[in-house]
């Protein structure tokens, strides 16, 4: 089968001042291609090492990863990553906002090309970026400031942005961990419905099971530190999905316990 | 900042009961003219002595053109080398610190030893007032700017010192840098008057309230120069704040005010 994304025994091991510590440790998956992946496992476990791993803002001490069929060396647009805290540039308007990928690209294109974007460029950068506002349901919102959007929309915003260079792949590290629940609820849904229509491959980390089996195909669980998948669950609910049905219930109880497993071998080292 | 209707023009209340009390006291207390010219005099000083007044403005305006704006030239620079490197950080520091508390004045001696009698030697002063204030605010703003912001950039594409720089550092630095630059232009028109003590040329207003006028003791011409290097300055800290930061902060309205 053609993988997506390759993560092939990946170790992490940082060096602090009381000596080593071994974050993550011969992790292995397979991401399939379209395929919502959630990643879920004990706070502390490497969880969000791994992902920033994927993006390249880390590199492993072994170990590869290789999209597409080609190595991670570095950060590159070609994966989308929305973070936990919020990451908008507050000196651009929300348009500007999504058109920072683009833009830069354009920097780039044009140097080679020897010409600086020009009008049509700008005027295509734009054309893009407001589509993917309207993905996210914040049309209208063009010229507001981030310090005018709530927490969601400001999510939202980040969402679009990381779609609008047309990523391989979406990262997203507990995007939703500091909205209220109830925005939560709403910003998973329509998560799911961005993912529906552009058949983006996503990479999610949480730690909320519920989050986990509203949205994943597979949900990979991890072990406490050092990090390594210890399970992959295949969550066979059909969509749309229920919260509040049995199935979905059934299938949060085995989570818990895996997790309540590797909570519990963590609470034995310490 | 807009003003509810009665609040508009509560700074005059104030300023009128200042000149009153000033008025007052000049003539009825002091009664030495030496001592407290009166508001009336000092505002007639102002009007007899306006055709020099407006020439010592602008050569004033132009020492500190000088320094102001060598000072942003060479503070900024620093500043990003500063905020945006830890290792030049801690490379020039200790120079900036040593040299800072040093006060502008002192610099006086080797400012006419290297510049003798020029505007460049008045400008020298003032960029000395100028220079640590820009830096230390700006290199501040550039040292701040979130991990999370430059990490965001790196995945949208900017890969590289120069990129973060242009297009995350410094727009998220600017409203610092321009904070910077207000207060080192404050503190650059406070060396106005003692750049041009020592008669740099025969223009400026600082050389011609310490070397004319309080030479000759005309105490109402000397406080009418005091007024204008006041006006002077809430003048050009007014045009800053409402061509450079107004558009700067625009952003950030909704944290500052």
């Amino acid at each position: 089968m053609n993988h997506k994304l390759e993560i092939r025994g990946v170790t992490q091991v940082f060096s602090s001042e009381e000596g080593e510590v071994k974050a993550l440790e011969g992790v292995n998956l397979e991401v399939r291609p379209a395929e919502f992946l959630c990643i879920i496992g004990p706070s502390g476990c490497g969880k969000t090492t791994l992902l920033r791993m994927v993006a390249g803002l880390e590199q492993p001490s072994s170990g590869e990863i290789i999209l597409d069929g080609k190595p991670v060396r570095g950060p590159s647009p070609d994966r989308g990553m929305v973070f936990q805290e919020f990451s908008l540039f507050p000196w651009r308007t929300v348009l500007r906002n999504v058109e920072f990928g683009l833009e830069i690209k354009g920097k780039v294109e044009g140097k080679v090309k020897g010409k600086g974007g020009g009008e049509s460029g700008k005027k295509e950068r734009r054309e893009v970026a407001e589509k993917y506002i309207e993905l996210v349901g914040l049309r209208g919102f063009e010229r507001h400031y981030p310090y005018e959007l709530s927490g969601g929309m400001k999510q939202r915003v980040a969402i679009a942005r990381a779609l609008a260079t047309e990523p391989a792949i979406l990262l997203m590290d507990e995007p939703f961990g500091s909205v209220d629940a109830q925005t939560r609820n709403v910003l998973q849904e329509e998560l799911l419905g961005i993912w529906q229509r552009t058949r983006k491959t996503i990479l999610f980390v949480t730690h909320s099971v519920d989050e986990a089996v509203y949205l994943a195909d597979r949900v990979a669980v991890m072990s406490a530190r050092p990090g390594c998948f210890v399970k992959c669950l295949e969550v066979d609910l059909p969509r749309p999905r229920k919260r509040t049905s049995v199935e979905a219930n059934e299938f949060r109880e085995k989570l818990l316990m895996w997790l309540s497993l590797e909570r519990s071998k963590a609470a034995c080292i310490f | 900042m807009r003003l509810p209707r009665e609040e508009k023009g509560l700074w005059l209340v104030p300023l009128v009961a200042v000149i009153l009390l000033w008025e007052f006291s000049a003539v009825f207390v002091v009664k030495d003219p030496l001592k407290l010219p009166r508001f009336s005099a000092v505002v007639f000083s102002i009007y007899a002595l306006r055709d020099v007044l407006i020439a010592d403005t602008l050569v004033s305006l132009l020492h500190f053109g000088i320094g102001v704006g060598l000072a942003f030239a060479v503070a900024l620079p620093l500043a990003i080398g500063m905020g945006w490197s830890r290792r030049v950080f801690k490379a020039v520091d200790p120079i900036v610190e040593l040299l800072r508390p040093i006060p502008p004045l002192a610099w006086i001696p080797l400012a006419m030893i290297w510049f003798h009698l020029t505007h460049y030697a008045a400008g020298f002063i003032i960029f000395i007032g100028a220079f640590f204030p820009i830096l230390i605010d700006s290199y501040t703003g550039f040292r701040d700017v979130p991990k999370v912001l430059v990490e965001t950039g790196k995945v949208l594409g900017c890969i590289g010192d120069r990129k973060q720089i242009r297009f995350v550092a410094l727009p998220y630095a600017l409203p610092s840098v321009a904070t910077g630059t207000r207060v080192g232009m404050g503190v650059g028109w406070m060396c106005v008057v003692a750049a041009e003590m020592f008669a740099v040329s025969d223009y400026g207003l600082g050389y011609r309230l310490f070397q004319k006028f309080y030479f000759l003791h005309q105490m109402d011409y000397v406080v009418a120069y005091m007024l204008v290097l006041g006006l002077v300055a809430l003048c050009l800290d007014r045009l800053f704040r409402h061509f450079v930061e107004e558009r700067l902060f625009r952003w950030k309205k909704g944290i500052v005010k």
